[in-house]
């Protein structure tokens, strides 16, 4: 079977942790500390201690993850235990607080835990299905083989608008340009393809041509403010001849094929994106919690 | 202008070479176009791409001439001045102002744009293809969510509590206090407090000390009286050294909700109370540790009477043969229960127990049997047929005499006496004005004294006292020929125990107390613990109601020193 993240060891941190949750439910179930549940009965402090120190080791696991040399486990393994033990603080860090919830700095550490809990098990989710997506995505290619050819579509692009004439030439220069891909973290989740609109114009633009190759007839398109592209319709309306309209189709062949490229590395960039802005909530949200988890140590025995 | 042209070469192995051309001209033009002086031969460069023009004291201005325009340190431009050390790029091709050697007024240095790969180079640098380049970092936010929580909620607040004024200034407003430090909600009553947490917490990281809760629960009385604890042999600290380290917080733990917050284990008082019978040789009390497994049977407690009035209470087992009340009443309850009802002066009735048996304001205990509002319905104080309304105090025998020979001896001055037996001339009614003579007075006064003394014989020992009270006739004069015996009927059995009717209002009373079988008042007619067993069980059960140590009894017993004598802090018994 193969091994994931989820059954490493064969769900031995899993194990433990529903060992863990299951005696702390049945201590919490026993215990009658002959006064409401709270944190500061025997087991209100011991359950605290172990979640406080499940906090901080699975607050180390940002550091252990990026010790490659280390030999302590497996990095699988540590992330099994930190994904097992880090669901079953949702009990252990409840049951520590006997359900007694309030506007303070004890439920703060407590919802600002569950965010993170809950922002990692969305990281979970992202890790097991968006890496199959991606693999689809990529049909056998690897990123910077996209990259290498959408960089080199542009050349030949270039050069065909070289042949074609100098305005072409410097609208397919300008889209080259323009040509980014991915973008600001909000386009990178939204798949936004920046490419897309810079080519728009470009493409417009050729078919138009390639039109007007065909028939020889000017159009003068109603609303068009790019003059440049105006006059350039014109003077190719008149110039038009066979040999340009077949540079132009192939120009549109390669634009085709760029855009076709570009709209999947934008898809595998949103992939990657959904599987990493998890980490922008978590890890923030962590030291967060560890800000208010220090507070609350230090404020229940401040005024103990 | 005269422009140096150094194009830079790169060799085979890494090393780099240059190559250097002089422009002159006014217009340094730049593309791909054989006709331009810089010519930069990639694809993605136009015919005509840019120039640069001098302008006035040896500046210069790049200017794009295509759309796409060009990139002036890193930043995409139209046009630009620039000096030495700026670096235009065009497609790749790097284009460096450098200072110009002497006999130059511009100097430029070129890279070009390396064969293959630079243009995936571009496309890479102009792209943004990970969150980590979308100009949001995790580390920087960490640090920030870090230092805004810590900040507001630990270290705002704390400066609060060293720096009294922002303190206030904190309290009294929405702005994170120390009240944001509540671990739960207070008590109802001790919440006007406020945010007042100095209040209980005294001292940063100590518990809360007893003397803070004694400074307003001054009277609460101890659990035991040190002093009776030390005459009995024994020593706090040593024997019990719970009462020694036992904090009040440890029953009473606050922030815990706004009901009284109250430890209700019975472990807590099993620690010592399961054991006294060793822990404690010389106490009377006896082991306990939960309600319905370990728990001895009720003593009443009687107040016993002597010669001379003094009271001894004495606590006596429900199963011990010795039980009696010996309130001195006669009052057999069967009799007034009787289902069949009474022949009563105000006519046919049937007795409840409500009828006598009424609770006290606080709703506990039942307030004492009144004579005049209980009992005198039915058994009336009257003496005289010839004047049934006329009634004699009760309770004051002393006086019972004097009031029956005013009684008849008026009578007989008026000659309004209507016993055939009395001599005549008490029985004849004067005219208004006419005095009795000397000898007709002492003979009214005779015939009363005898009367009053042959009624009140009657009364005492037969129809009203002896009904229900000891009477003893002496040799004493009018005022003290009979002793009543006072009934001391006991009005709480179980002072050590908590009990209240009202909480019991549901059941009956023949539930609990078995009256309409006792014929005599000496009977105990208190329920024992089975009875109380049918219900409660101990603080675990769920099959029946709850109850632990403190359901019944008290940890602070009335009478005892108050707890603030006997705080820790104060302890004087080591």
């Amino acid at each position: 079977m193969h091994e994931s993240i989820l059954n490493s060891g064969g769900y031995r941190y899993l194990w433990f942790s529903v060992l863990l949750v299951a005696l702390s439910v049945l201590l919490y179930a026993w215990h009658s500390p002959g006064e409401p549940a709270n944190g500061g009965t025997w087991l209100g402090y011991t359950l605290g201690a172990i979640s406080a120190g499940l906090i901080f080791w699975l607050m180390f696991f940002g550091i252990r993850k990026r010790s490659y040399m280390s030999s302590t486990g497996s990095a699988r393994g540590w992330v099994s235990a930190h994904i097992y033990l880090g669901t079953s603080l949702i009990i252990l860090a409840t049951l520590h607080s006997g359900f007694q919830f309030g506007w303070n700095v004890h439920t703060l550490a407590w919802v600002l835990m569950i965010l993170v809990i809950i922002s990692g098990m969305y990281g979970v989710f992202a890790y097991l299905r968006y890496p199959t997506l991606m693999t689809q995505n990529r049909a056998d290619m690897t990123r910077a083989a996209m990259l290498d050819e959408i960089a080199q579509l542009d050349e030949d692009a270039l050069r065909l608008a070289d042949r074609i004439d100098t305005d072409v030439h410097a609208v397919v220069s300008r889209s080259v340009e323009r040509t980014k891909i991915g973008g600001s973290m909000w386009q990178q989740l939204r798949a936004h393809n920046e490419y897309e609109q810079a080519i728009l114009k470009a493409d417009e633009l050729l078919h138009k041509k390639e039109r007007q190759a065909d028939t020889g007839v000017a159009q003068k398109a109603a609303g068009d403010q790019d003059d440049t592209m105006v006059a350039m319709i014109d003077y190719l309306s008149r110039t038009a001849d066979s040999e340009r309209a077949a540079d132009v189709r192939r120009l549109l062949d390669l634009l085709s094929r760029k855009k076709y490229l570009a709209a999947r590395l934008t898809r595998d960039i949103q992939y990657q994106a959904f599987m990493d802005i998890w980490l922008y909530i978590h890890v923030p949200l962590s030291f967060a919690l560890l800000g208010a988890l220090i507070a609350h140590i230090i404020t229940v025995f401040f005024y103990w | 202008m005269r422009a140096l042209i150094r194009t830079i070469t790169r060799k085979r192995k890494g090393g780099v070479a240059h190559r250097d051309q002089t422009f002159e001209g006014d217009e340094l033009t730049i593309g791909r176009g054989t006709d331009q002086a810089l010519l930069l031969p990639d694809i993605r460069v136009s015919l005509a791409h840019a120039r640069i023009i001098a302008l006035a004291g040896k500046r210069f201005r790049v200017e794009s001439l295509v759309v796409a325009g060009i990139r002036v340190n890193d930043e995409r431009e139209q046009n630009a001045v620039v000096k030495p050390g700026d670096n235009i790029e065009i497609a790749g091709t790097r284009i460096q102002v450098i200072k110009a050697p002497k006999g130059y007024d511009l100097a430029l240095e070129i890279t070009p744009a390396a064969p293959g790969g630079e243009a995936t180079e571009d496309l890479v640098a102009r792209s943004r293809m990970s969150l980590a380049e979308g100009g949001f970092g995790k580390r920087r936010a960490s640090w920030a969510l870090f230092l805004i929580v810590f900040v507001v909620v630990f270290m705002i607040p704390l400066a609060g509590v060293f720096i009294a004024p922002l303190g206030g200034l904190l309290r009294g407003t929405p702005l994170p206090g120390d009240g944001a430090w509540e671990a739960g909600e207070l008590q109802a009553a001790h919440k006007f407090f406020g945010y007042r947490c100095e209040t209980c917490h005294q001292r940063p990281f100590q518990r809360v000390r007893d003397a803070a809760c004694t400074a307003c629960h001054s009277t609460t009385p101890g659990h035991v009286d040190p002093v009776k604890l030390v005459a009995t042999g024994l020593v706090v600290s040593s024997s019990f050294p719970e009462l020694e380290t036992t904090r009040c917080a440890s029953c009473h733990a606050d922030h815990n909700g706004s009901h009284p917050a109250l430890r209700y284990d019975q472990a807590l008082c099993a620690d010592c109370h399961s054991d006294l019978t060793h822990n404690a040789v010389a106490s009377e009390l006896m082991d306990a540790s939960d309600f319905l497994d370990d728990h001895p049977q009720f003593k009443v407690t009687l107040t016993r009477y002597g010669f001379d009035g003094d009271a001894v209470e004495t606590r006596v087992g429900l199963d011990d043969p010795g039980l009696l009340e010996t309130s001195s009443l006669e009052f057999p309850h069967d009799a007034h229960l009787d289902a069949e009802g009474l022949d009563t002066p105000s006519g046919h009735r049937v007795l409840n127990c409500g009828d006598c048996h009424q609770l006290d304001a606080a709703g506990g205990l039942m307030l004492p049997v009144n004579f005049e509002t209980m009992c005198q319905d039915c058994h009336l104080l009257n003496f005289d047929p010839t004047a049934p309304d006329r009634q004699l105090p009760h309770g004051k025998p002393e006086q019972v005499l004097f009031l029956l020979e005013e009684f008849y001896a008026g009578r007989a001055l008026r000659g309004e006496v209507q016993d055939p037996t009395a001599p005549e001339g008490v029985r004849t009614r004067r005219r208004p004005g006419q005095q009795p003579t000397r000898q007709e007075q002492q003979v009214a006064w005779g015939w009363a004294q005898q009367k009053a003394r042959r009624v009140g014989k009657d009364l005492f020992e037969g129809r009203a006292c002896g009904v229900c009270h000891e009477v003893t006739e002496t040799a004493g004069d009018v005022d003290t020929r009979w002793q009543v015996q006072p009934a001391r009927v006991t009005g709480n059995w179980f002072p050590g125990a908590f009990f209240r009717h009202n909480s019991h209002a549901s059941m009956a009373c023949g539930d609990c107390h078995d009256a309409r079988s006792s014929s005599a008042s000496t009977d105990v007619l208190m329920p024992g613990i089975d009875n109380c067993r049918d219900c409660h069980g101990n603080e675990r059960s769920d099959n029946l109601l709850a109850s632990a140590c403190i359901t019944c009894h008290r940890y602070h017993v009335p009478g005892n020193p108050a707890m603030a004598a006997q705080t820790r802090e104060t302890a004087v018994l080591d």
